[in-house]
């Protein structure tokens, strides 16, 4: 099972990447021929229009989605060659997934949202806990363990999404839209809060989004158009 | 519904097609089961009529006798003395024909030049058959007619001989004709019978100067036709009477009644269990579109348009449903007519025809009952798309944090609905109706009960799987969680399965009691009796058999039963048993009794009887010393005491037993019913029967069975007997797989993206599978958990109310364990068998479709 952590500093890879979609009959280019590298702990914003691929991009990456052709490597492993058992424990063990809606199970604490893709691995409770405690307490909720989404506010979710996504240490952060669903000052705290924990745990961070503020944090900025990334 | 709205449902149901064929579906299940029943019970009881209306089927009323037959001097006298027109004298019983299997044929015999005869059928009574037979079946004699269905199935040709055999007697009569009649009302008439000359029928019958019946004609409404019924009732000697038909019919029919009434409860659970179907799937298609009725709110549509719309739909699909239903009733009723036929005949009486009736009354009620259900159950999930503000219809978790509040108050209306049930129970009556309608407001408070005890439940499984892991503690909170949708799948599981478990709790209670009677009742070793074509047959044997038997090597000695069917005025139709003792002895168990085993029977041999508890029942006899019972006897009308009520199951209309010497000396006949005989050594049964059987060779048409061989028959009987109920409840059974089917299908494509994210973040497929094949075995185990209480409370009512109101008889109760491994088993696998389809699509979707956002 391809799930062990790369020792080369490119983290990602990108060789030839194309994702086609068909509307009305007429196929559309998303990802069109894409040849990029992004290394260990960078820090990668991804800016365009809505429905210019960022979310594909993203998808493609956790193995959510599959290319029509060539290849996404993270690390040594070729996602390609991967069976859908196979990116599924990819995602669950290095690839950290923060969405624009949160996402959180509604039937579980915030300790257990945190905690269950550890508990996913087959990890006693006890440690898993352990862990969980750990980053919400990093994260600010160490006071709401027990709390369930539901009486969490926006930005609270979100802080519980984040340390979800850092559970299993992941080589990787995916974010989508992380603050699209807050307000402007909500919004500010959860860019630094995610920007800060994954410098602290050296991930790296891609992360698609509306927000210019993102810009001035990135290492990297690419505008998707056309299918193509283009550099800023 | 405006133009847009209309075609706004249809795009809908276009494009959630499975949905609404499992709606179909549910709908299709219910109203075939109401329409199949009926058909059986009005086809049985069609059957029974034109049984009984052969060749006169114009008369309208019948002179009988009140427990024989009666003297055919009172035909004549009618005829030539007062001047009656239209009047035919009929004997008639049921027969065997030794050559066919002793299978049983109704034997009438008439006079075919009677002016009632002529005055049905204008001309002849059987066009088809030509002038010089009907000469030749009067003339000649030991001839008859036999009907086209007989001829068919047994490959009779005209001249072959019938070996036919009634009682003791036996007579060969050669066929001369086939009654195969054009006239489809008079070819169904005709059915099972065996057409002779009067004085043939009476020859066999041993009724040679005696008629069983009279038909007439008489328009009461005219002077003319009063004064002659006046001038009969004034004529006809104590014991003989003249009845209308109807009447007459009504009576026999009223017997049948509660196994139909309890028929038609049954395939009404099923529309019920289906209601939850409806309930399930309509208010699905609300949630699914709530993004759409969000919209059509926001741009002005009222309330009552959406909630004109959701009904309409409701209403389109429940008619499709009901079409479709009402057709399959059809062809289920085709088989269940032939087990509803069958056992009427083991219970109540021969119907030799087997007749297929489907009424425009049926039509109606299976259409009516479909729509009306479809509406009913449509009507909650219609009403709360019309009353939900648009910003609330777009959130999913609005209608299921309504949901969680109200569970509260649906637990107090199901209280107050199951008190309300326990009160039309304790009501000081008899009414069947009434009982059946507790049955159905205790199932009913039971169902709104279910979410509160859902989510009891569910938070206690929660508690106990903890240690085990996340995700069995997600489990039972995911099944409270989507409690609008699983508390539905656990009600109507619940309900299915507690139906099928009172059912079995009763059927089983019933046997027990029964095997336990008969082992009571059947005391003696070997009992021999006629082969009664049914059990209202008034066949006998000559009592010199009982030396024939008694001279056997092996027997020690002999009991005779004669057992006749009795029509009472003041008690109906019972059967009157007379014993030369009493068999049961100290075995039998008393509802109440008066005196001692040994003063009882010294008492019988004088005046007193006893009475069986259903034969009380029926004629509210309450226990107690001072009741007797007054019956027209050939010494004129006397008076008999009660002194016991026992437990009986051998007939629903109610035996009297009274001791031989006693009805030997006021009725005139020496017939025997059967024998039962002792042997002299225990270990010789087996041996004693063959002796019986070489001994008793003469005779063709006897039963030589031993105790063993009789309770076994009796069993089969009675096995039989609940073919009809078991077919029942696998068809509620399967109502209920696809009302839970469609439940938790409509929860899977509710959950997608829940399931997306869970994917997302890691959970591999079988992960997701194994929590739902959790969540699905949660939902059956719960729905088992609930059917135990609420199957014992059905299962007390239907043995101590509906079984003592519909038959009149006290039954045992009686559970084993299997009983309830059987219930929690079916719920299991209804609840883990539906989820597998879910499980199986879970597998296919595409993750990032399931995560999309809306």
């Amino acid at each position: 099972m391809p799930i062990e952590h790369s020792d080369n500093n490119i983290n990602l890879r990108f060789v030839n990447l194309s994702k086609f979609y068909t509307e009305a009959g007429r196929e559309i280019k998303v990802i069109d021929n894409l040849n990029v590298e992004f290394n260990q702990g960078e820090v990668v914003a991804l800016i365009g229009k809505s429905g210019s691929g960022k979310t594909t991009l993203l998808n493609l990456i956790s193995g959510i989605d599959h290319p029509d052709s060539g290849e996404i490597w993270l690390g040594n492993t070729l996602l390609n060659d991967l069976s859908e058992e196979e990116l599924t424990l990819i995602r669950r063990n290095r690839v950290g997934i923060v969405f624009q809606f949160f996402n959180l199970i509604p039937t579980l604490s915030v300790i257990e949202n945190v905690s269950l893709p550890r508990e996913l691995n087959g990890s006693q409770g006890i440690n898993s806990r352990a862990s969980a405690e750990e980053l919400l307490t990093r994260v600010g909720l160490g006071d709401r363990l027990n709390s369930y989404p539901d009486v969490l506010s926006g930005g609270e979710q979100q802080r519980v999404a984040i340390a979800r996504a850092l559970i299993n240490d992941p080589d990787i952060i995916l974010a989508d839209e992380p603050t699209g669903n807050l307000d402007e000052d909500t919004a500010k705290e959860i860019l630094e809060l995610i920007l800060e924990v994954t410098r602290e745990a050296e991930k790296t961070l891609i992360m698609a989004t509306h927000s210019n503020e993102v810009i001035n944090y990135a290492d990297k900025v690419y505008t998707i158009h056309n299918g193509n990334l283009i550099p800023e | 519904m405006n133009y847009p709205l209309l075609h706004v449902s249809i795009g809908f149901i276009k494009r959630h097609l499975l949905q609404s064929i499992l709606l179909v579906i549910g709908i299709t299940f219910g109203v075939a089961l109401i329409v199949s029943v009926d058909i059986a019970n009005q086809s049985a009881s069609r059957s029974f009529s034109i049984s009984k209306e052969i060749l006169s089927t114009k008369s309208t009323h019948h002179i009988l006798g009140a427990y024989s037959d009666f003297d055919e001097e009172i035909y004549n006298h009618l005829k030539l003395e007062l001047g009656i027109e239209n009047i035919a004298p009929i004997v008639e019983d049921y027969v065997n024909i030794s050559n066919l299997n002793d299978r049983a044929v109704r034997l009438l015999g008439t006079d075919l030049f009677a002016d009632l005869i002529f005055y049905d059928t204008q001309n002849s009574p059987l066009p088809n058959l030509s002038q010089s037979t009907l000469s030749e079946l009067i003339t000649k004699p030991s001839t008859a007619l036999i009907s086209s269905d007989i001829a068919q199935s047994a490959g009779i040709k005209i001249g072959d001989v019938l070996n036919l055999s009634y009682g003791s007697e036996t007579l060969d009569v050669e066929v001369i004709g086939v009654l195969d009649e054009q006239d489809s009302e008079l070819s169904k008439s005709l059915g099972g019978l065996l057409l002779t000359d009067i004085s043939t029928a009476q020859e066999l019958l041993g009724k040679v100067g005696l008629l069983s019946q009279i038909d007439l004609v008489i328009d009461e409404e005219t002077a003319d036709g009063g004064r002659a019924l006046q001038s009969i009732k004034n004529y006809l000697p104590s014991g003989v009477e003249i009845k209308r038909k109807d009447v007459l019919l009504g009576s026999a029919k009223s017997l049948t009644r509660s196994f139909e009434l309890n028929l038609t409860a049954l395939s009404l659970l099923a529309l019920f269990v289906g209601v939850f179907l409806i309930y399930n799937i309509v208010s699905f298609s609300v949630i699914q579109r709530r993004s759409i009725i969000g919209t059509l709110s926001s741009i002005g549509t009222t309330h009552r348009q959406i909630f004109k719309m959701i009904m309409a739909e409701a209403l389109g699909i429940g008619i499709i449903g009901s079409i479709i239903g009402v057709v399959g009733g059809i062809f289920l009723g085709r088989s269940i007519v032939g087990l509803v036929t069958r056992s009427i005949n083991d219970l109540y009486y021969t119907l030799t025809v087997t007749n297929f009736t489907v009424s425009p009354e049926t039509i109606a009620k299976g259409l009516l009952a479909g729509i009306l259900a479809t509406l009913f159950a449509a009507v909650v999930p219609a009403f709360e798309a019309s009353r939900l503000r648009p910003i609330n219809i777009l959130r999913r978790s609005t209608f299921e944090g309504f949901f969680l509040k109200s569970i509260r108050l649906f637990g107090v209306i199901g209280i107050i609905v199951i008190a309300l049930g326990y009160i039309v129970i304790i009501l000081p009556t008899k009414s069947l109706i009434l009982s059946l309608l507790s049955v159905f407001l205790i199932l009913f408070g039971a169902s709104l009960l279910v979410p509160i005890c859902t989510t009891l439940l569910m938070s206690l499984f929660s508690f106990l799987l903890s240690p085990i892991g996340l995700i069995s503690r997600m489990s039972p909170r995911n099944v409270i969680r989507s409690s609008s949708r699983t508390a539905v799948a656990i009600a109507s599981l619940t309900v299915a399965i507690s139906v099928i478990l009172s059912v079995s709790i009763m059927i089983g209670s019933f046997r027990s009691t029964v095997v336990s009677w008969l082992d009571s009742a059947l005391t003696a070793d070997v009992f021999i009796s006629i082969v009664a074509p049914n059990i209202s047959s008034q066949a006998g044997l000559n009592p010199q058999i009982i030396d024939e038997v008694l001279n056997t090597s092996g027997v020690g000695r002999v009991a005779t039963v004669r057992r006749v069917l009795y029509n009472s005025p003041e008690y109906g139709l019972f059967n009157l048993v007379a014993v030369t003792e009493d068999l049961a002895t100290e075995n039998r168990e008393f509802v109440w009794r008066e005196l001692d085993n040994d003063q009882l029977w010294n008492q019988m041999q004088k005046n007193s009887i006893l009475i069986s508890e259903s034969f009380a029942y029926r004629n509210n006899i309450e226990p107690g010393a001072g009741t007797a019972i007054e019956l027209q006897t050939d010494e004129g009308i006397k008076e008999f005491e009660v002194t016991g009520i026992y437990y009986d199951y051998g007939a629903q209309s109610g035996v009297l037993l009274i001791s031989d010497d006693l009805y030997r000396s006021l009725w005139q006949d020496d017939k025997i019913t059967s024998l039962g005989v002792y042997v002299s050594q225990i270990n010789n049964v087996e041996k004693t029967v063959g002796e019986l059987r070489t001994s008793l060779s003469g005779y063709s048409n006897l039963v030589i069975r031993s105790n063993n061989n009789l309770k076994e028959s009796a069993i089969k009987t009675f096995d039989r007997t609940f073919t009809v109920t078991s077919a029942l409840r696998i068809l509620i059974a399967i109502v209920a797989f696809i009302s839970v089917l469609s439940s938790l299908m409509a929860l899977q494509l509710e959950r997608e993206r829940e399931f997306g994210v869970y994917r997302a973040i890691g959970m591999t497929i079988s992960q997701l599978r194994k929590m739902l094949f959790l969540e699905n075995g949660l939902i059956g185990l719960a729905s088992g958990i609930f059917s135990i209480p609420l199957g014992l409370a059905l299962s007390l009512i239907l043995i101590y109310v509906i079984n003592l109101r519909s038959f009149g008889w006290t039954l045992n109760f009686s559970i084993e364990p299997r009983y309830f491994i059987e219930a929690l088993g079916i719920a299991l696998v209804a609840s883990i068998a539906a989820g597998l389809y879910p499980a199986y699509l879970i597998g296919k979707e595409d993750v990032g479709k399931l995560i999309r956002e809306e």
